[in-house]
């Protein structure tokens, strides 16, 4: 956030309080990214050693969102703020709420990954992989970008997420498909309990773009004062366009 | 002495009263000509006055300065004045574009950010690998470089050292940050992806080669203990028990070599455990007492109490090597004394004897991989040439390097020390 943006209140503490709290919130997202950058390692690689490394991640995140919480809780006991500074108090809860999300889920691909490297298999032997692996890219990229408009408090890049998310959603139903038909074929249990394992993984990459979404959305609110979603593409183009 | 705006002044003085008293002297009216002359000379003053002051406020560009008396040599001054700062400002102006566009054109990322991390300015490679924008100035570093890792090191406040990252997935930076200009600090990235990558490759392949070699060399091994337990001519005893000789060196440097890898790969990052040292070389004294010959003696002065945090199994051949290497390179024989004590600055293992020595120009270059000071020498003493490479490493993970010092045909003293903080001192009752 612009620096001025933290020096316009007359209150000392309270411009130090909302930066901080800001601050808080990218080092959360700080702390996701390197979680996903692990994880899509530990696909990629086999490494089950990143694989944990994740779920250490996951821990930290947890602590983040309470220290968030808590900052949150002190800023509105303490100055009652209003505006722009009520909207990025409120913001910042629900952005950390979407953060630990993508954080429990990143766990769950995480252990599925550790599950398979246990089992001696790679995970790339597995079905649908490839389309785990464009999710997970996705959810990078998207995550990144999502971040940077906070930071920059910018919407500007609002409407490429929404699309990519949309193709998302599309990737996830061909890897289900790729799944069901698979489990069709075959009989075998412990077979069985992989595949729907690796259809839990991809579910939950798709949930991890679904709350990269939702903090876009949450950085409009935050910077355009209007809620937008309920809003469908259209609605929402036009609303971004118009300044 | 007269300054020249005094005597500029006073021939303007002269030359009017002159004309004034002539005029007085043909009228004859010499009151009135003195008055005219007061009033006329306070009349030029104050008009040169504005003269000069709208010149100097340089709003109009029509005015002059005024060009008599000391008011001309003063807007003299004052302009030979102005011109020479121009042409100051000009050349601070002409270096610093000079030293922007200099810093625009380093292949590293620099950011400039100030003692609250506030980005101050940074340049063109900084926005293609870091991701900056331009309009990131004045926001801070935090939020634009979100990588733990990077804010650790920020937080950390030693910049001694340097921090790999990870960006965007794929791409490894070695940055630095450099304390300068009071509180600011300069944030240097270089990517070194390739350089890392071939580091890998290297890891990768010295560890596959030693792993595939290990077997057709287990299989040469075994043959060759069974050729010599069979009947054969008397005249193959000699190549046979030399081919058996080496095929066990070749083994100690494959095992060297796998062992160096896995300390490299980042293997050891399992927990720190207590490391009993005394207990250690107390093993390794009896170890030592079966490679030492009848000229060698051996002391051990060993603090029982000192124990360290550490990993065991590589201390353990650290110490080893140490002590090996000080029998193997004292042909002669001598005093070979191993020393483990604390004080101030932590906690200290030196072994020294009194052999060969090393000269000066090798002990930079000692713990290099197959490094040998006497070629000819280190086939008939044996060793793998790995020893101290493998030292180095296992030293570096304990916050700790090689000393060493030697002279030559007098003796070595080699050595390692740890931090204080990783010392566990107890109390023996």
């Amino acid at each position: 956030m612009n620096r001025d943006e933290f020096n316009n209140h007359i209150s000392e503490q309270l411009n130090r309080n909302l930066e901080g709290l800001f601050n808080q919130v990218l080092e959360m997202g700080g702390i996701v990214e390197q979680q996903l950058a692990d994880l899509n390692q530990a696909l990629e690689n086999n490494d089950e050693e990143k694989a944990h490394n994740v779920l250490t991640l996951d821990k930290l995140i947890n602590r983040e969102e309470m220290e968030i919480d808590r900052l949150c809780a002190a800023v509105l006991a303490r100055q009652q703020p209003t505006a722009s500074d009520l909207r990025l108090i409120v913001m910042a809860i629900r952005i950390a709420v979407d953060l630990e999300r993508m954080g429990d889920e990143a766990v769950k691909i995480a252990n599925m990954a550790i599950a398979q490297c246990k089992d001696d298999g790679s995970c790339s032997s597995l079905p649908a992989f490839d389309y785990l692996k464009q999710l997970m890219a996705a959810s990078s990229d998207m995550l990144k970008t999502t971040l940077n408009g906070f930071s920059r408090l910018d919407t500007s890049k609002t409407m490429e997420i929404y699309h990519e998310e949309e193709r998302m959603d599309e990737v996830l139903k061909l890897a289900s498909q790729e799944i069901q038909e698979k489990l069709a074929e075959t009989n075998d249990v412990e077979t069985v309990d992989i595949y729907i394992k690796m259809l839990l993984a991809i579910r939950a990459a798709e949930r991890i773009t679904d709350h990269s979404l939702n903090i876009a959305e949450s950085v409009v609110y935050l910077v355009r004062g209007k809620d937008v979603r309920q809003m469908d593409e259209q609605a929402l183009a036009k609303f971004l366009q118009s300044e | 002495m007269l300054t020249s705006g005094i005597k500029r002044e006073l021939t303007w003085i002269i030359g009017t009263l002159w004309l004034f008293l002539a005029f007085a002297w043909l009228t004859g009216w010499w009151y009135f000509a003195s008055a005219g002359f007061v009033v006329f000379y306070i009349g030029r003053h104050l008009w040169s006055i504005r003269k000069f002051e709208l010149w100097i406020q340089g709003h109009d560009i029509d005015a002059h300065p005024p060009t008599s008396g000391l008011w001309s040599e003063l807007s003299y001054q004052v302009s030979k004045k102005q011109r020479a700062l121009e042409k100051h400002a000009d050349l601070n102006f002409y270096k610093s574009e000079q030293f922007k566009a200099a810093s625009m054109l380093l292949p590293s990322a620099v950011v400039s950010i100030d003692q609250n991390n506030y980005i101050e300015w940074l340049n063109e490679p900084a926005m293609r690998m870091l991701g900056i924008l331009r309009q990131d100035v004045g926001r801070r570093i935090e939020a634009v470089i979100r990588n733990p890792d990077f804010l650790d090191y920020l937080k950390g406040q030693d910049f001694q050292r340097s921090q790999t990252l990870t960006l965007d997935q794929s791409r490894i930076f070695e940055c630095k940050i450099i304390e300068y200009f009071e509180n600011h600090k300069l944030l240097i990235a270089t990517d070194i992806t390739e350089l890392y990558q071939l580091a890998q490759i290297r890891r990768d392949f010295v560890a596959n080669a030693s792993h595939e070699l290990r077997t057709p060399l287990t299989v040469l091994h075994g043959y060759l203990e069974l050729m010599q337990e069979m009947p054969h001519d008397d005249h193959w005893n000699m190549p046979l028990e030399h081919m058996h000789n080496q095929t066990l060196r070749m083994r100690a440097i494959i095992e060297d070599l796998l062992t160096l890898s896995s300390i490299e790969a980042d293997s050891i990052t399992a927990e720190q455990e207590l490391v009993d040292v005394p207990e250690i070389l107390k093993h390794l004294k009896i170890e030592a007492g079966q490679l030492k010959s009848d000229r060698h003696s051996l002391y051990f002065d060993i603090d029982n109490a000192i124990r360290i945090k550490g990993f065991t199994e590589p201390l353990k051949s650290v110490f080893m090597n140490l002590i090996s290497n000080a029998i193997r390179y004292s042909p002669d024989g001598g005093k070979i004394r191993a020393r483990w004590y604390a004080d101030a600055q932590g906690v200290h293992f030196s072994v020294s004897d009194e052999g060969l020595g090393i000269a000066p120009e090798h002990i930079p270059r000692l713990t290099e991989r197959f490094y040998r000071v006497d070629k000819d020498r280190s086939r008939t003493t044996g060793g793998t040439g790995l020893g101290l490479a493998i030292v180095k490493h296992v030293l570096e993970k304990h916050e700790s390097h090689l000393e060493v010092s030697s002279v030559i045909g007098k003796g070595s003293v080699f050595g390692c020390s740890f931090p204080i903080h990783r010392i566990v001192i107890e109390d023996e009752e």
